[in-house]
């Protein structure tokens, strides 16, 4: 009897084990696909972190862009990125991509619903996405060809291009070769404010008020084609939306005593446009083996009021400390980047940004610039080598010609080995 | 102004004539030549095929061309290898190409390892074994015992797209299954004369071809699927291989062949390159063509 007991006893975590097992109520099979991406670099250059911070492209940008990659020195952890995707049924599929990073904490980059049941070539998505516009722009960190982002991307869209909360359209061609028309309409209040931003301030009592929202609007047109094995593919693109813009910076210097002093702006622009043009082209040597060529153009006018805070008694003063010109302004510039994979697990290249001289009218005349008129460009260097397509170790060589440093150009030169693993869900291969 | 509406115009009309041009012929989509060559037997003068990926690629790395985005976008049917192999590639043009027709899970997204029973399936599924594929060996059209079963998922696929052509597609299928039978008496007889041999290869690629030949995979260059050679992985081969007979060492078109060679050097087990897919080698042209070459290097 006490056997049969102790038998019964021994038995029940058995039976309970057995129906967990089947449990018919598991859901486990409609879990979403999961990849997981971690980023490291050490890093070495001539500048220091804390004079970084105060780096700037005269005319371009005037504070430390975004980014999830760093450039301190040393070891870095820059992100661990989780994605997930699944369909969310018959008329929708899910993905939504997270980032974790340190100083940033988590970060929602992109959640979107794509169509999946739209006819005639058509495809819809919606959510927090970032644009198809240009070429650099929808291609996610670590499918990144170089370390950091073109410094035309950092100037005007971000070192993350343009992401933001609102609606795409696209519309595929019935044709033999790739020709595709997309739309967007976005809230336009995107986490950088470099060229849009719909959200209003007050800047030394000047008011700016919010612009009425959705404010931004992309348009683009993609093409591509191939001739055997010379692959080609062109894009065009144009942004348009609302600027309200607040930057500190020692653009219009005044005279050598207040070069210690960080003069602010604001900018109000209701009509800014962005447009682009983009070019690839990839020549397929063998299976393991390919030359391409990347280069992608970007231009922006503002158009709008500029309210400039004033240190200069001698100027006209407004009752609130700042002078209001009107401003008219183009940024332009480009990168240029070939890679040559010369084998199954190497990659090298290099790319040259360079940076327009801007184009700037107050009140309709050019203000005087102090600063030397030097040109801007960046010449980098990598070679990469992957282990397999989940694991790679890249260094990379810059020359960066762009930044100034209280008021003076500063060349800097950085030396950068980064790290990237990928587990999980299979990633796709970029074109 | 006048700028923006020409071109608008010229879209249209290059909308317009391509609807019109559009012809009554079903237009296929597959991923690999071997595909191709199997639904030209089927679909004849009916089909427009596309081929996404070329005889001289390495399978698992094809280049996601985005021109051919515009074919997946107009394809009436998409037949796949399937098994993993395509994934690197397939899923953002599918994306790209918005065509609910050919998106996985639908009635035309055919995925031809379905119709088969693949050998090697991972015991444990985990990157650490190298490249890996879940469902098991995706190479299992080099078998040309798998080939009326891909031929027959191939045909009906084309039916489900055109019911009004069933027996055209029925009489071709049955065509090409005669002058299969033919030629499959020829390269079993063939093989029969290795059959219970050893062999070597570089890439888990020709067990099903070691499977038509009752014959037995030895040993692989490569340490794991997908893992170049070591100098130290090698010679463990030539350290195991001593004292048996092995036929012979696979090389294929599309791996490095040094380590085949030196292999072949030390070992003296004579070495052949075979075709992976229909167009990898210029005498490669078509689906019979590359198990003529596979049964021929192997016996000669």
């Amino acid at each position: 009897m006490k056997i049969l007991v102790i038998l019964l006893i021994m038995s029940i975590p058995n039976l309970l084990l057995a129906q967990i097992s089947e449990n018919p109520f598991l859901q486990n099979k409609f879990n979403p696909d999961l990849s997981i991406i971690a980023d490291f670099a050490f890093n070495s250059s001539d500048i220091r972190d804390e004079s970084r911070e105060k780096l700037e492209i005269p005319e371009f940008l005037h504070h430390h862009p975004h980014s999830h990659i760093s450039k301190a020195r040393g070891i870095n952890f820059n992100y661990l990125e989780l994605a997930f995707s699944a369909p969310i049924d018959v008329y929708f599929d899910f993905t939504g991509i997270t980032t974790l990073a340190p100083g940033h904490g988590i970060e929602i980059e992109e959640v979107y619903a794509d169509t999946r049941f739209l006819p005639y070539g058509f495809g819809a998505r919606t959510g927090l996405f970032k644009s198809g516009i240009g070429r650099h722009n929808s291609k996610h960190i670590h499918n990144w060809d170089f370390y950091d982002s073109p410094v035309i991307y950092d100037a005007i869209l971000g070192s993350e291009g343009i992401s933001d909360v609102g609606l795409r359209l696209t519309y595929t061609f019935p044709l033999d070769f790739f020709l595709q028309l997309g739309g967007e309409i976005f809230q336009g209040n995107s986490g950088e404010p470099i060229s849009f931003n719909a959200k209003g301030f007050t800047f030394l009592g000047h008011e700016i008020k919010d612009a009425s929202v959705p404010s931004l609007f992309t348009g683009y047109l993609k093409t591509s084609f191939d001739f055997g094995e010379h692959i080609f593919l062109l894009g065009s693109s144009v942004l348009y939306g609302h600027s309200n813009l607040s930057q500190s910076g020692h653009t219009h210097k005044q005279n050598e005593e207040i070069s210690e002093h960080k003069q602010e702006n604001a900018i109000n622009a209701p009509g800014t446009i962005v447009f682009g043009f983009d070019l690839t082209y990839k020549y397929i040597i063998d299976a393991h083996r390919y030359l391409s060529v990347e280069s992608e153009y970007l231009s922006r006018i503002i158009d709008g009021t500029i309210y400039i805070a004033d240190d200069n008694e001698t100027e006209e003063i407004t009752d609130d400390f700042a002078i209001k010109r009107k401003i008219h302004k183009t940024n332009s510039g480009l990168y240029v980047q070939a890679l040559f994979k010369f084998d199954k697990r190497w990659r090298t290249g290099l790319r040259l940004d360079y940076l327009i001289e801007p184009h700037v009218e107050l009140d309709g005349q050019h203000p005087e610039h102090e600063h030397s008129e030097e040109r801007l460009y960046k010449i980098s260097y990598m070679i990469d080598y992957n282990f397999t397509e989940f694991s790679k170790i890249r260094f990379q060589y810059n020359y960066d010609h762009t930044k100034y440093f209280e008021e003076r150009m500063l060349p800097i030169q950085e030396f950068i080995l980064n790290l990237n693993f990928a587990v999980g869900a299979h990633g796709a291969h970029s074109f | 102004m006048n700028k923006t509406f020409f071109t608008l115009g010229v879209l249209l009309g290059i909308f317009i004539t391509s609807t019109i041009l559009a012809e009554d012929k079903i237009k296929v989509v597959v991923t690999y030549p071997y595909i191709e060559s199997i639904v030209r037997e089927i679909g004849r003068d009916v089909v427009i095929i596309t081929t996404l990926a070329k005889g001289t690629e390495d399978p698992h790395f094809v280049v996601p061309k985005p021109s051919l985005i515009g074919r997946l976008r107009q394809a009436d049917i998409l037949f796949i290898n399937g098994a993993s192999l395509e994934i690197g590639f397939l899923p953002p043009l599918l994306k790209q190409a918005n065509n609910p027709k050919i998106n996985p899970g639908s009635e035309y997204f055919i995925d031809l390892s379905k119709t088969v029973e693949l050998i090697n399936k991972p015991y444990n599924v985990s990157r650490s074994e190298g490249d890996v594929h879940p469902e098991g060996n995706p190479h299992y059209y080099l078998s040309y015992k798998n080939l009326p079963r891909i031929a027959e998922g191939i045909k009906n696929g084309l039916i489900r797209v055109r019911t009004d052509k069933q027996e055209f597609f029925e009489a071709n299928f049955t065509d090409f299954i005669r002058r299969f039978e033919e030629k499959k008496k020829e390269w079993d007889e063939r093989l029969s004369k290795i059959k219970g041999c050893k062999l070597i290869q570089y890439h888990r690629m020709f067990n099903y071809v070691a499977m038509d030949a009752n014959c037995s995979i030895f040993a692989e260059i490569e340490p794991k699927p997908g893992i170049p050679p070591t100098a130290k992985h090698i010679e463990s081969i030539i350290e195991k291989s001593k004292g048996q007979k092995i036929l012979k060492i696979i090389g294929d078109d599309y791996h490095e062949i040094k380590s085949v060679k030196k292999l072949s050097e030390e070992t003296k087990i004579p070495y052949i390159i075979l075709p992976h897919d229909v167009n990898s080698l210029s005498e490669v042209k078509d689906i019979f063509s590359l198990y003529d070459f596979i049964v021929r290097r192997l016996t000669e």
